[in-house]
């Protein structure tokens, strides 16, 4: 799979993430494929592991901001949404986002890694 | 430092968000970077001189955001600076906080370059005319004080001058024009304290006091055979009188000749205490005939210290009167009419000024 096909298939939206890198492609493309490595993931499940919300807010406030520069919509739109049940108290709805964002996270890194080398 | 190009400090945990915003301002600006911030402030110090502008991220380890910007708090840096919070979006007490501790604005994520880069620039630029500004005003005022200091004295070297003029004719010793400031000063202290309705502050007080000397400057004008008439010539004749009267304008006129004198609040009191010197309360002094308060309260005060001090003192028309006398004399209004605040207070000082400045000599 090439690298094009890898951001088609997760949805990023090319143009307008590739602006937000000043046009640099090498440095868009550098950034996404650097994705899988982003400790944030692992931070994210420990904190549900833990039932830990503050933490649970604070990992996914971090992806939001990751996930959102990189053009990653739906997991921004998913973390976005965790984040803001976190901080109105609602915790079942947080509690039903937080599968679906790990869910999201693990999607866009196995399409990433089927990126050929 | 014309060469050193002009440099951008972005303060984030995230590598992502350093490079984004380094790709986008690198053409324009030396990049800094930092991971945390308390790096970061060694950054913005060692280059306090060449920065335009710093990016802080808010959550970061070691030192958040938050703390950088208290750590500069009052500082120029922040004045000179424009800081920007990077931010995901943010609840409205962090947004307070930041404000509040110097911050000019956020940029949020995920990052709009197209505004995000307009806005900055915009910004840098204010803040460097803003700043280019107040060098240029800080400049000219310190200009200003350098000549302001010189332009005083020379003023006060003039005055100066033209006091040693009149004394040098042997008109009025040093000492009447010292016993003058002096009397002057205590009857306005007093005049302070029993009626601070006349809000005297003590700024007026000294700068009355200062151009005290200056009453009589006028004299200068005056010729020989009026001033300097001896005691064996007989007293003026009412023309002479005329003439001597004319002292208290052509003092005025001596201190409009000063250059950049006028509008001074020094001028306005030595232009008052000349020419309103000898005007009296009930209206019969010269050269103006004004009543009461017409007379602007210094030439009230210095009227008052002139006719004691030349009661006590011996001139070439009259002997000198003693203490008792002179006070008697002027009590009953032989010398004219005067304010009664004012003339409440030398009755309440001129016992003291009189053991001060006249029983035992007087020195200085």
């Amino acid at each position: 799979m090439t690298f094009t096909e890898a951001i088609t298939e997760i949805g990023v939206n090319t143009e307008e993430t590739l602006r937000r890198f000043s046009g640099n492609k090498d440095l868009m493309e550098k950034f996404i494929r650097k994705f899988p490595q982003d400790n944030t993931i692992s931070d994210l499940e420990a904190a549900i592991a833990a039932k830990n919300y503050q933490s649970i807010e604070e990992t996914a406030h971090t992806l939001k901001g990751v996930s959102g520069n990189l053009g990653f919509t739906q997991l921004y739109e998913l973390s976005s949404a965790l984040v803001n049940a976190v901080r109105a108290k609602d915790l079942a709805t947080a509690d039903q986002l937080c599968p679906k964002v790990t869910e999201r996270c693990h999607t866009v890194i196995n399409i990433l890694k089927k990126i050929d080398a | 430092m014309i060469d050193t190009r002009k440099k951008i400090v972005i303060i984030d945990d995230v590598e992502l968000n350093r490079a984004i915003l380094r790709e986008a301002f690198c053409k324009s600006y030396d990049i800094l970077e930092a991971e945390n911030g308390l790096d970061g402030l060694s950054v913005i110090e060692k280059n306090a001189n060449s920065l335009v502008c710093v990016f802080l991220d808010i959550l970061m380890p070691v030192m958040d955001g938050f703390g950088v910007l208290e750590k500069l708090r009052n500082t120029n840096i922040i004045r000179t600076v424009p800081f920007f919070l990077i931010t995901t979006e943010t609840g409205d007490d962090v947004v307070k906080k930041a404000y509040d501790l110097g911050a000019i604005d956020f940029i949020q994520k995920p990052f709009n370059l197209l505004i995000i880069k307009r806005h900055v620039q915009n910004v840098i630029e204010l803040y460097a005319n803003r700043n280019q500004l107040e060098k240029m005003f800080n400049e000219q005022m310190n200009t200003i004080t350098v000549q302001d200091t010189e332009l005083k004295g020379t003023q006060w070297a003039i005055i100066d001058t033209l006091g040693q003029a009149l004394e040098s004719r042997d008109v009025e010793s040093g000492n009447h024009t010292r016993r003058m400031k002096e009397i002057t000063e205590t009857f306005l202290k007093q005049l302070s304290i029993t009626h601070p309705e006349y809000m005297l502050t003590e700024k007026k007080i000294q700068q009355i006091a200062q151009v005290t000397p200056l009453h009589d400057i006028g004299k200068i004008a005056i010729p020989d055979r009026i001033l300097l008439k001896p005691e064996s010539a007989g007293r003026l004749t009412d023309e002479e009188f005329e003439i001597m009267k004319t002292h208290t304008i052509a003092g005025c006129q001596l201190l409009n000749s000063i250059p950049n004198f006028h509008g001074s609040q020094m001028y306005i009191y030595s232009y008052n205490i000349c020419r309103y010197h000898h005007e009296r309360w009930d209206g019969k002094g010269y050269p103006d005939n004004l009543l009461g308060n017409q007379i602007p309260l210094e030439a009230q005060v210095v009227a008052m210290a002139d006719v004691y001090d030349a009661l006590i003192s011996k001139r070439v028309y009259k002997p000198a009167f003693t203490h008792a006398k002179a006070k008697e004399m002027i009590n009953q209004g032989d010398c004219g009419i005067f304010n009664p605040d004012i003339l409440q207070c030398f009755n309440e000082t001129i016992d003291g000024i009189y053991e001060q400045l006249y029983a035992k000599g007087f020195k200085l």
